[in-house]
């Protein structure tokens, strides 16, 4: 491949010295790896370097002042039978995510096929719309919906009321804590997901589905046989940052419960956020290498099942 | 010059779709089956809109609605009654305006950071060969995998570390420059010409001046798509500048607004006026932002979903 930077060496000067010969071996130039500096730094300084104390910090006991104190694995084991809080948090986020990234993932590839349908008028205006509670910051979604969501003065009871439902505790009550949550979440990335979901449809060409009406495929088939595993891709993309998002919620819970009530809505990423606040610093450290195996295995087995199906159809 | 490779690039998609439309309405005589799908959809999209704007109307009507009226009468909306009580409230009893001020400086820095260091960090990859190039590549695409919030525990030390915490420089440093930033700049400087290089090497440019006098006047649209999104995702930044910052005095919008719901427990309810008010006035820059650069946000929204 011929770059301009094999130009460049060609009439530098200094060839065939030690240091020219440096250069040459590196590609001819320096300016890629001083035009890279900044981020060699930043790897190195808030990437590499804080994930490899906070790997050591783990073995050690140390709330933030004076010398740690090595403890071996009695963090890990720490967090690993702390069933009250760290199993139940990993439960909580395990309930939302069944809540929230399957209805959110198939309700964003719902609204992007129909929005996407040859004969609707105004798509822009949907797509802008569907898209907009994605711009709106966590924290002013989470301290308006516990006003919203108030069991005696809120809005949506107030307007349940209005249609003959009885109020319902939606932040008070065990049961109610985690599918608010769930519905906030859904009205957030419902249509963040359309818009990726969207993209992938402008891909599929339009002969495939005038080819299925010409062998007498209706809409609904075409979508099964058609759309969803052209899809399969981008669908199990948003299935995985669904799952990664889900298990990093913290804003919401920390603004709206404190993850109340009766840590119902303690999730993974309060808890961690907790044993910070409390200055458990490696006993955080470990939380976060253990939410960070959480995560990877099941974005891993989802990955799994979704080339697993992927073949069982082919 | 190709000042709108970019531009181009962009639109191909609603381009495509306008297309897509075209043919697709020639070809389809309208039956009564796809008439009932065509209104199922409406219905759908119709109750879609309902609810996700409702919320958002609610918010905005209630921040000049008066206090006691929003407690009172939640569902009701007067307009004789529209005040800015609620608003000035905000600015009497919060430091939302210093939080604004705060947020300016953040996210002006951490965009004008990311534009330099990712822009040139992009050039580097799109336009040399050099040894390790895939060695980098590939850790910049696993750095872009990890989830933010594993990040938080060891960010936290180091900045502690450096004696950072509460101060600007803390939250500002570790978002100067990202793999996803200069990903999307070599993604767009890949598309210069190399002609246009190289002619500016034959007349002398240095390294650095065919940078600044080359490349960076033709990647305009590029760079300011990933100001945009640099700026949303810094302005709305909650969890790091909350774990950094401990003075009132430093705190950025979105930690103005947390405040005024957790800071007032007890008197919560005599406060939903105005942490309404404070709510909409911190959502208006990225709304507007929003609207008005509406293409680059989806063109973002597609780019991210390469990287997986």
């Amino acid at each position: 491949m011929s770059t301009h930077g094999a130009a460049a060496a060609a009439q530098r000067p200094g060839r065939g010295t030690w240091i020219g010969r440096f250069r040459a071996w590196l590609g001819g130039s320096y300016a890629p790896y001083i035009f890279l500096l900044s981020w060699f730094l930043a790897f190195a300084a808030f990437m590499a370097y804080p994930i490899g104390y906070a790997l050591w910090l783990s073995f050690y006991s140390w709330r933030g002042v004076g010398p740690p104190e090595p403890v071996g694995l009695e963090n890990y084991v720490y967090v690993l039978t702390d069933v009250s809080t760290f199993w139940l948090s990993i439960g909580n986020s395990a309930y939302l995510w069944a809540a929230i990234v399957p209805a959110q993932t198939f309700g964003g590839l719902i609204l992007a096929v129909v929005v996407n349908g040859a004969r609707l008028r105004g798509r822009g205006l949907f797509r802008t719309t569907f898209f907009l509670p994605g711009v709106i910051s966590l924290v002013v979604i989470g301290v308006v919906a516990r006003i919203m969501f108030e069991r005696s003065n809120g809005v949506v009871n107030a307007f349940l009321e209005a249609v003959g439902i009885s109020p319902i505790g939606w932040l008070e009550d065990t049961d109610w804590s985690k599918p608010t949550f769930a519905l906030i979440s859904l009205w957030r990335y419902t249509g963040y997901t359309m818009v990726l979901m969207l993209a992938g449809l402008q891909n599929i060409s339009i002969e495939l589905y005038e080819a299925a009406r010409v062998d007498g495929a209706g809409t609904v088939r075409s979508f099964v046989h058609i759309t969803v595993p052209l899809m399969r891709r981008i669908i199990l993309f948003c299935l995985i940052i669904g799952t990664i998002g889900c298990f990093q919620m913290f804003a919401e819970p920390y603004l709206i419960t404190q993850g109340g009530p009766q840590n119902s809505s303690l999730t993974a990423g309060l808890y961690l956020f907790n044993q910070m606040g409390n200055a458990r610093l490696g006993r955080a450290s470990a939380t976060t290498f253990l939410l960070l195996a959480v995560m990877l295995a099941v974005s891993l087995l989802m990955l799994r099942v979704g080339r697993d199906t992927s073949e069982a159809k082919s | 010059m190709k000042p709108r490779a970019e531009l181009v690039s962009a639109e191909v998609p609603s381009a495509r779709a306008m297309m897509a439309t075209t043919a697709r309405s020639r070809v389809r005589a309208p039956r009564l089956g796809s008439t009932l799908l065509l209104l199922a959809g409406y219905v759908v999209l119709l109750a879609g809109l309902a609810i996700t704007v409702a919320p958002l109307l609610w918010m905005l009507l209630a921040s000049v609605k008066p206090h006691s009226q929003i407690i009172a009468n939640p569902l009701a909306f007067d307009l004789r009654q529209v005040t800015l009580e609620n608003v000035t409230r905000v600015f009497e009893k919060t430091t939302l305006l210093r939080g604004f001020l705060n947020s300016a400086l953040i996210s002006g820095s951490h965009v004008a950071a990311e534009l330099f260091f990712c822009s040139l960090g992009g050039f580097a990859l799109a336009k040399y060969e050099f040894r390790g190039k895939d060695v980098i590549f590939r850790i910049m695409l696993a750095t872009m995998m990890i989830p933010g919030l594993v990040m938080i525990v060891p960010l936290f030390l180091v900045i502690a570390r450096l004696g950072l915490l509460n101060t600007y420089v803390g939250v500002i440093l570790p978002g100067v420059v990202g793999a996803f930033g200069i990903f999307w700049m070599r993604q767009i400087i890949a598309d210069v010409p190399n002609e246009l290089l190289d002619a500016a090497r034959i007349d002398g440019c240095g390294d650095f001046q065919i940078y600044r006098r080359i490349v960076v006047p033709v990647i305009v649209p590029g760079l300011t798509a990933l100001g945009i999104f640099t700026f949303m995702g810094s302005y709305n930044n909650f969890l790091w500048p909350l774990i950094v910052l401990r003075s009132e005095s430093m705190y950025t919008v979105q930690l103005v607004v947390a405040n005024m719901s957790t800071a007032t427990n007890t008197a919560w309810f005599d406060f939903w006026g105005m942490i309404i008010a404070g709510s909409t006035l911190a959502s208006l820059p990225v709304v507007l932002l929003f609207l008005f650069f509406q293409r680059f946000f989806i063109s973002g929204i597609l780019a991210g979903s390469i990287k997986g």
